[in-house]
């Protein structure tokens, strides 16, 4: 039997379908679970993602509506357990929100933010607000930090979309700011096509601190990643200009249709989550 | 020396967001005593000492370049001074500014640069003024309940604003 992987779907959330494609190509068995289900029935699977869109129209603040569902009570008991979940965008917002993630002070403390982008060059804002393109994410932890990088190298480059207006990882709270590089929980970070990060614009596309896309928490079995994986699945979805290898590969995939439907960066992480399961 | 003026810009129609509020602090945090909420946007303008006529200046910026809001759903008041107006009687308000406030610069840089301002607007801030009124005699006070909700602490405890970015200020 696949693990099965409940796909859950608030109100506004709009990626759902393929976030559930994703988690079926990498071998696993997807289910939508509707947020205004019993979360008890949740106990019935044994990973989760929280997929991206607005889940209620990201009303008062991105996620935090969401947060306070009693979805959320479930999801926190089945982070508790171990079971891995990745918050993908919106769902990484939530996940944030619900103090999932980083959940370095306990696993009831709210320890960061997805605050508005500010994008800062030359200690100048030349931009703010919704953005979305490609950009490297950089492996910066080392293999098995997460449930989300175990076979990728540290240092490794996967190419990945992002689009969000709120994606900015901050914390007001000092010690929570050292916890995060002594436990290296920015697993994923924004890089340059030769893998330097810089938490400058355009380098870093919305001023995070590490420039950071992804946080785990403590045990590394929950994700926040703000860049979409479920958009960069198969090869055909990386732009054949991308610089590096994976754009390589796409543009030597032009015409051959088995060849575009290979394993895109962003099945990394799903591949990864598939073997957490079977581990563990 | 300058002059300062706020803007609380509401809309005409329902407020989904606030309705969105309440019901998740009535139905998922419990706070059943919460009887209605509102928000308006805040807007915080300090005009020039010298500028003879700010409070007609911003009047014409909030009216005529679409900044501020769109009169065919919202409505405004204009109040001299940088303190939010005290609550309606027996309700609380609560301020929630960013503290990088994005949408404020940018509105500012709009605002200042606009002919109606003539030269005089020197700082624009916006921010998110909500006011709540819990149901009489059932245990705590408007004033209590904000204070519980101003600032999101866990999963289930506040809700307002994220403290790793936000600021929430109860006026007095």
């Amino acid at each position: 039997m696949p693990p099965r992987v409940a796909v859950i779907v608030f109100p506004g959330n709009n990626c759902e379908l393929e976030t559930a494609r994703a988690v079926e190509n990498a071998g696993m068995s997807a289910e939508l679970f509707r947020w205004n289900r019993d979360a008890k029935e949740l106990d019935q699977f044994d990973g989760f993602v929280v997929g991206g869109g607005f889940a209620y129209q990201d009303r008062v603040r991105s996620g935090a509506i969401a947060a306070k569902e009693p979805i959320m009570d479930g999801l926190a008991r089945a982070a508790e357990a171990g079971k891995p979940i990745l918050g993908i965008c919106n769902g990484a917002q939530i996940l944030v929100e619900a103090a999932l993630v980083p959940a370095v002070r306990g696993s009831d403390s709210l320890d960061m933010a997805l605050a508005p982008n500010r994008m800062v060059k030359n200690g100048h804002v030349v931009r703010e607000g919704y953005f979305t393109d490609w950009r490297n994410l950089k492996n910066l932890a080392p293999p098995g930090r997460c449930a989300f990088n175990l076979d990728i190298p540290e240092g490794e480059l996967l190419p990945m979309p992002f689009a969000h207006a709120e994606g900015r990882f901050t914390t007001a709270d000092a010690k929570v700011r050292e916890a995060l590089v002594s436990g290296r929980h920015v697993v994923f970070a924004y890089a340059t096509p030769s893998g330097e990060v810089h938490e400058e614009f355009p380098d870093c596309p919305n001023g995070s601190i590490f420039a950071a896309a992804a946080v785990c928490n403590v045990p590394g079995n929950v994700l926040a990643i703000m860049p979409h994986p479920e958009r960069a699945d198969t090869l055909k979805h990386v732009p054949s200009s991308f610089p590096g290898p994976y754009g390589l590969a796409r543009r030597r995939a032009f015409g051959d249709p088995d060849a575009l439907n290979r394993p895109g960066p962003g099945r990394r992480l799903f591949d990864s989550m598939r073997k957490f399961l079977r581990e563990n | 020396m300058s002059r300062t003026f706020q803007v609380l810009v509401s809309l005409k129609i329902p407020d989904a967001v606030a309705n969105t509020a309440l019901n998740t602090i009535r139905r998922r945090m419990n706070l059943t005593e919460v009887a209605s909420l509102s928000r308006a946007e805040w807007w915080c303008a300090e005009f020039d000492d010298a500028c003879p006529d700010p409070q007609d200046r911003l009047r014409a910026l909030v009216e005529r370049t679409g900044l501020f809001m769109n009169p065919n759903k919202h409505r405004y008041q204009l109040i001299e001074g940088a303190t939010p107006p005290p609550a309606p009687a027996g309700a609380a308000h609560i301020l929630v500014v960013d503290r990088e406030d994005t949408v404020g610069a940018a509105a500012q840089e709009a605002a200042r640069a606009h002919p109606l301002a003539g030269g005089a607007l020197r700082t624009l801030r916006r921010g998110v003024l909500w006011t709540l009124a819990a149901q009489p005699g059932q245990g705590k006070t408007s004033r209590q309940i904000a204070e519980e909700l101003a600032v999101s602490t866990h999963r289930t405890a506040g809700l307002f604003s994220n403290p790793h970015y936000q600021d929430a200020i109860l006026p007095p």
